[in-house]
């Protein structure tokens, strides 16, 4: 074993390594005891995100839409009923797995102990796994993951600012049968539905099983595949094979999502079969520049939220702080959840996150940025679930290279174009 | 049948494309004895380069083929001299732990530069299909192909044809030979580790025709070239381009029969086969 290691490293190699690693020590000794503080009597707010890895490209939109929330509120006064005190945003990074988002969420309340709420939007993968570390610690966490789990498994410290999958999926399902059958005249008997290996995706799948039941429709088509996929010319064939009417599919990683949409419109299936995507990469302002303005174009999707007439003046607000093109949704949802965190440490008149989880199920918002998402009023549910009311989702759709909200009709910025004959 | 045919056709195609890049890897781990993970990393850079080159300075595609070569095939001498070198002649243990730390630190740094954000080349073909009797194929993935086979058939030329690749051929079979024979390692590794680098490049451009890049998508790519050449057997050419060709036919075809999550997995479970009844690969010796 010694002759293995022997010549295998010289001594000036040695010491060039040690030398690096205790100036990497020094200098993280030095960022951690010398970066200015929030002041003692701020409060806290801890954002969990991926911030690296294949889905740091959204993360990136919660920290945009969080950190506008922040600085509208602080800007304002802070928390009236905790003596003005600003909120200090502690933006973590959840990692490229679920078991990084748990070792995370521990490091953010352990370095922490003061955090009076987290809000860790997704994946649901690791927002399931990082579920029970919140509810033992105490501390209130907000998602945005649509995984039925979530607020369906007695947790009293989960809140989730968005709809979940069965009542997403119900809505958006029957919603977009209805529109394809208005717009074509015909029924629109089979559906297919492929999606990655996200466990979100199988409540996914069985609400949509179950609404096909309760409207007679047949499921032609159950697939799954691994995120990141090779190329889409099984799914394309699979899909070509069981004639469906309409294509659901969920990718939320883009490049997932770029060879499907490319694949059907290279082979002109795209002019035979309607297709519907859910959130993720759909809902990025850079779907669009990556795909192009011509392979968007058309396509359907089901999402729990996007810029409706009510949200203009914050989209403006958000595009003139981060020079974007559109609000996306997952900016949106930050935003919104920053200012009900904000109503919720009124409400509670303290930081605690006990008193602020009690505060927030007699959070009852009439007014307020925290009403721009869905209007008012905004409350919870005890299951920790938002009441949305009548916005259970929003189709949206790519036309002329702009994301347009199309259903419901009340709140559409544009007319739905139905993509088939 | 034209559904087999048709993902027969197209993981031939990918295939093809892989090949180069196995190429370029079986070259720089005979030649220099290099366990080389962070080989896709580089491969990730090379899309990059062929990304912005396309989209900021509107070179166009084809002369990309020439231009990211190049500039690999330069920056392959310091690249070797400063980051490699030190490795030559280390046990394989090293190579892994230090080629596994440069890929994360380059995955990081493309993070840090260029966000997770997916690019593409967006060349006018890319969602236009080119028919053939029943099947229909990527305009832009055949084309790559094409040029993937050129790029083979030039480079299979070069080392059976000329003196210096029939040096770099002795130099897979036996690496003492060189140094018996009076040849320099030093000069010959110089040129095997700027052929593998030269290959890398022309395969960053090939795949920037039909794929998207991302900080992270080098992983994938490592496995799929070390799967490659482990299939075909290490240090024969010839073996990498059957083994890159069984890892795209492997991907299209067992999605079609088998469910889509089983995609990768049929590829690795052939691997692992292959690893434990015929461990030299199919061509080794």
């Amino acid at each position: 074993m010694q002759k293995v290691w022997e010549g295998a490293i010289t001594k000036i190699q040695a010491i060039t390594l040690i030398a690096i690693v205790l100036i990497a020590v020094i200098a993280g000794a030095s960022y951690y005891y010398l970066t200015p503080r929030a002041a003692a009597e701020d409060v806290y707010v801890g954002l969990l995100a991926p911030l690296t890895g294949g889905l740091a490209y959204l993360g990136d939109l919660s920290v945009k839409g969080m950190g506008l929330a922040v600085e509208e509120i602080n800007a304002a006064g802070g928390i009236e009923s905790v003596g003005g005190a600003n909120i200090s945003l502690i933006v973590f990074d959840s990692g490229a797995s679920a078991e990084e988002a748990t070792t995370a969420l521990r490091r953010m309340l352990t370095l922490h102990p003061e955090i009076s709420a987290v809000y860790q939007p997704w994946p649901s993968g690791y927002v399931l796994a990082s579920a029970p570390i919140a509810e033992s610690e105490q501390v209130p966490m907000f998602c945005t993951s649509w995984a039925n789990g979530l607020t369906e498994s007695g947790y009293k410290y989960i809140f989730r600012v968005a709809p979940k999958a069965s009542d997403l999926q119900d809505s958006g399902v029957r919603a977009l049968l209805a529109l394809g059958e208005d717009r074509t005249g015909r029924k629109l008997q089979r559906i297919a539905f492929a999606y990655d290996d996200n466990p979100l995706n199988k409540d996914l799948m069985d609400s949509l099983k179950k609404v096909a039941e309760d409207l007679g429709r047949d499921v032609v088509l159950d697939e799954t595949w691994k995120s990141p996929m090779t190329d889409a010319t099984p799914l394309l064939l699979k899909v070509q094979a069981a004639q469906p009417d309409v294509f659901f599919c969920y990718a939320i990683n883009m490049e997932d999502a770029y060879l499907i949409v490319r694949k059907f419109t290279e082979t002109g299936l795209d002019k035979i079969i309607p297709q519907c995507y859910y959130g993720g990469g759909l809902m990025h302002p850079d779907f669009v520049k990556v795909l192009g303005e011509k392979l968007v174009e058309g396509k359907l999707g089901i999402s729990d939220w996007n810029v409706v007439a009510g949200a203009r003046s914050t989209e403006e607000k958000y595009k003139a702080r981060y020079g974007e093109a559109f609000l996306p949704k997952d900016a949106a949802l930050a935003y919104g959840t920053g200012w009900i965190i904000k109503e919720a440490l009124e409400k509670a008149g303290s930081r605690d996150a006990k008193v602020l989880r009690t505060a927030m199920l007699q959070l009852n918002v009439a007014e307020g940025s925290a009403t721009v998402l869905w209007g008012p009023p905004v409350r919870f549910k005890p299951s920790g679930d938002i009441d949305l009311g009548e916005f259970a989702c929003v189709l949206v759709q790519w036309q002329s290279g702009k994301l347009n909200t199309v259903f419901p009709e009340s709140l559409a910025t544009a007319e739905a174009i139905w993509p088939t004959p | 049948m034209s559904a087999l045919v048709q993902s027969v056709t197209t993981g031939l195609l990918i295939g093809g494309i892989y090949a180069v890049l196995a190429i370029g890897l079986d070259v720089i781990y005979g030649v220099l004895d290099l366990v080389h993970m962070a080989i896709g990393d580089f491969l990730m850079l090379a899309m990059y380069c062929t990304f912005f080159l396309y989209t900021l300075f509107g070179i166009n595609e084809f002369a990309l083929l020439f231009v990211v070569p190049l500039l690999f095939l330069i920056v392959s001498f310091p690249v070797y001299q400063g980051v490699f070198k030190i490795m030559i002649g280390k046990p394989h243990s090293f190579h892994i732990l230090y080629t596994a730390s440069l890929s994360i630190a380059l995955q990081n740094i493309a993070l840090m530069f260029w966000t997770s954000i997916p690019r593409r080349m967006n060349v006018p073909y890319g969602g236009e299909a080119i028919e053939l009797g029943s099947i229909l194929l990527n305009k832009a993935l055949v084309i790559a192909s094409i040029f993937a086979l050129i790029v083979t058939v030039v480079t299979f030329a070069f080392l059976f044809k000329t003196d210096l690749g029939r040096v770099i051929r002795a130099a897979i079979s036996n690496r003492d030979l060189i140094q018996m024979i009076g040849i320099d390692p030093h000069k010959i590794h110089l040129v095997a580790f700027g052929l593998g680098m030269l290959l890398i490049g022309l395969g960053g451009v090939l795949l920037s025709f039909y794929y998207t890049v991302s900080p992270t998508v080098g992983l994938t790519y490592t496995i799929y070239m070390w799967v490659a050449i482990v299939l075909g057997g290490p240090g024969s050419i010839k073996g990498s381009i059957v083994g890159a060709c069984i890892i795209g036919v492997s991907q299209t075809v067992s999605g079609l029969y088998l469910p889509m999550a089983l995609q990768n997995a049929v590829a690795l479970t052939i691997f692992i086969i292959m690893l434990i009844f015929k461990p030299k690969g199919l061509f080794g010796k």
